[in-house]
């Protein structure tokens, strides 16, 4: 097992590389100019070249990729071309509302829709499954914004139990802390159930494996100790997988819910970057986000030897 | 105000807090001159990307001030009987978009003066600011409304009803015969978004062939940039919006200088508005101002430096525990108090 673990991690590299090559790539042949950005709109075209040579970014695409590389094999992600701070120390502020979104988020999630699963396999084909199904669909159907906004309006501007934005850090306190991040965690885990909703077939399928058939009658303390110690056992494995799923999802869903309520994490910074073609913070942005994913992988498949026994690498 | 670094979050939050230190003159604050007494001890600068957020916001009295709310948030805000609404900034902006002079068809002054005697600034403001006409008014000119400067002479190509068969037939004049007429729109800025809906009908009902390039701020800045043709990289027409504060006279106003390779984007070449803007500098007294900057304004015009689509002011909203916002360009802390 440690053996495949380290053979997983030395595999990250490659695919760090390319994910790397790619992404500057793609940003050199991408339109648009830090340096007019920088510049201002009422800058003249000499004020605009006279900062993009300041910049480097008249220098041919290698040289640019290979000091680039040169300082990321050296720990340095360099430096953002629009505030002139750290890309790691940019990162290392923002990362924090992400992670907490994130986590709220998953934790919400796995909450409410691993019991939903659960019912939908136990009363499959009937009106519950059916309830269920029809909300899996409906939340698949509303965008991030859309809920976000309804969520804002309802409890926060009606009700006024929650702030509509922010962030307030943990260590401020837990309830601050939280305060903040319940609206933003449920707009964007209302939308992850469609994830979750891939799993429900192989719930059932394993259930009724595990002797839990829709047809045979379900009552008495034999059938709940069915349903939740053996079928959600043998559930576990593609549940595991759809929270892997569901957290590369939660990634790209935290650029938007964090635009929408103004949470000033990894998903703002990464719009932010972006708007301002400022190419350091995107690239430190996206490899971080792709070590994320890999890492994320790794502890998917190392999951799985724990809740299988049969799973052995 | 001292700016606290250790609470900046680039893109996000700026706090700023008192300092203790600061001995203001003895005088009102005018705008950034005069005494500027800090009345409260700590600002903290939020952004919100999303202008319903902000809303919200302001409504849950989780932020105090929203610098420049959208125009059709503002009707819900006023309603709201915990906020005031008004005008921000009274010298407002001027609505614009620049043809490339360098290339055809609008390096010719016939085809750039067909576009302006066919642009109907009514058109573009209700696209910019709604139908709340307190905040828009034609603009037959390109200097801030209000201000001593302020003329209309020449103006006339702007005004009344626009006629479409004469601004055909210039544009006929011109030798334009249907070559694509690359249009480049930022669609991230709502006001430039707006107004390329526009030009792009406007340029269609006057026959020519648009090439609408819908695109975001960052690469209409690095876009219009290019001097090589369209097909090249290059553009024919892009749009933007000058503040009423830099266009009060010539002596910070880049957009409408026309000297050629030094002029902003569109790269203008005209000797007499560069010969009206030395006299406006050159000029003994405000009489003599006046009648320079009329005759810019004629010659800005008839050589069509830039096109002026309109002037409009935008909002200001505050939670009313706030007092003594003053109306400017910038938000101004200082004279600001707030009451629990």
């Amino acid at each position: 097992m440690v053996s495949y673990i380290l053979r997983r991690i030395l595999s990250t590299l490659p695919v760090m590389g390319i994910v790397a090559l790619f992404v500057f790539s793609l940003l050199y042949i991408a339109p648009g100019d830090p340096a007019a950005v920088i510049a201002g709109d009422q800058a003249s075209p000499a004020d605009v070249e006279r900062i993009r040579q300041g910049l480097g970014l008249d220098r041919p695409f290698l040289v640019q990729f290979g000091t680039w590389l040169w300082h990321i094999l050296h720990g340095d992600l360099g430096t953002s071309i629009f505030t002139n701070l750290p890309v790691a120390a940019l990162i290392a502020q923002r990362i924090e509302p992400t992670l907490s979104l994130m986590a709220i988020t998953l934790v919400l999630t796995i909450l409410v829709a691993v019991p939903l699963g659960v019912v939908a396999a136990w009363k499959a084909g009937s009106w519950v499954d059916r309830t269920i199904m029809a909300f899996a669909v409906f939340a698949f159907s509303l965008p991030v914004f859309v809920v976000g906004y309804v969520l804002a309006y309802v409890f926060a501007l009606q009700f006024e139990w929650l702030p509509v934005q922010g962030y307030t850090p943990l260590a401020a306190g837990f309830w601050p802390w939280l305060q903040n991040l319940i609206l933003p965690a449920v707009a964007l885990g209302y939308g992850l159930h469609r994830a979750d909703r891939a799993h429900y077939p192989r719930l059932h399928a394993r259930g009724a494996a595990a002797g839990l058939c829709p047809h045979r009658p379900r009552q008495g303390p034999d059938q709940r100790s069915i349903l939740f110690v053996h079928a959600l056992k043998n559930a576990a494995v593609p549940i595991v997988t759809v929270i892997g799923i569901g957290i590369a999802l939660l990634i790209g869903g935290a650029v938007v819910t964090e635009s929408v309520f103004a949470i000033p994490g990894l998903g703002r910074l990464t719009i932010d970057a972006i708007l301002r073609r400022d190419y350091p913070v995107i690239q430190g942005i996206v490899l971080l986000f792709s070590f994320l994913y890999v890492l994320v992988n790794l502890m998917v498949d190392v999951t799985y030897t724990l809740v299988d026994p049969r799973i052995r690498y | 105000m001292k700016f606290v670094k250790g609470e900046w979050v680039p893109g996000a939050k700026a706090v700023f807090e008192k300092f203790a230190d600061y001995v203001p003159r003895q005088e009102k604050a005018s705008w950034l001159a005069g005494g500027k007494r800090m009345l409260i001890d700590r600002v903290e600068w939020v952004v919100i990307p999303d202008p319903a957020t902000a809303a919200a916001a302001l409504q849950n009295g989780e932020v105090d001030w929203w610098e420049s709310p959208i125009p059709d948030l503002v009707p819900s805000l006023k309603k709201n009987r915990n906020i005031g609404v008004d005008i921000a900034d009274p010298l407002g902006n001027i609505g614009s978009f620049r043809m490339n002079h360098l290339h055809p068809p609008f390096n010719d002054v016939k085809a750039r003066r067909a576009v302006l005697m066919a642009l109907s600034q009514e058109d573009y403001m209700r696209a910019v600011v709604g139908d709340d006409t307190a905040l828009w008014k034609t603009l037959p000119g390109f200097f801030t409304p209000d201000t001593p400067l302020y003329t209309e002479e020449g103006g006339e190509i702007l005004k009344g009803k626009r006629d479409f068969d004469a601004a055909k037939k210039l544009l006929a004049e011109s030798g334009y015969a249907g070559q694509p007429v690359t249009c480049v729109v930022a669609q991230d800025q709502p006001i430039t978004k707006a107004q390329g809906d526009v030009t792009a009908d406007l340029l269609k009902r006057l026959g020519m062939n648009v090439d609408f390039v819908a695109t975001d701020w960052g690469t209409v800045g690095s876009r219009r940039a290019q001097k090589t043709p369209p097909g090249q990289g290059g553009w024919q027409m892009f749009h933007s919006w000058h503040a009423g504060a830099d266009c009060i006279n010539p002596a910070a106003y880049t957009a409408i200088r026309a000297n050629g390779d030094k002029a902003w984007f569109g790269w203008p070449t005209s000797p007499t508005v560069e010969k009206e803007v030395t006299n406006w500098f050159d000029a003994k007294s405000l009489d003599d101002e006046k009648a320079a900057v009329g005759r810019l304004n004629r010659a800005a015009l008839e050589d069509v430096v830039y096109a002026p689509t309109g002037f409009f002011l935008s909002y200001t909203a505050w939670r009313k525990n706030v007092s003594g916002i003053a109306k400017g360009p910038l938000p101004f802390f200082w004279d600001v108090s707030k009451t629990a």
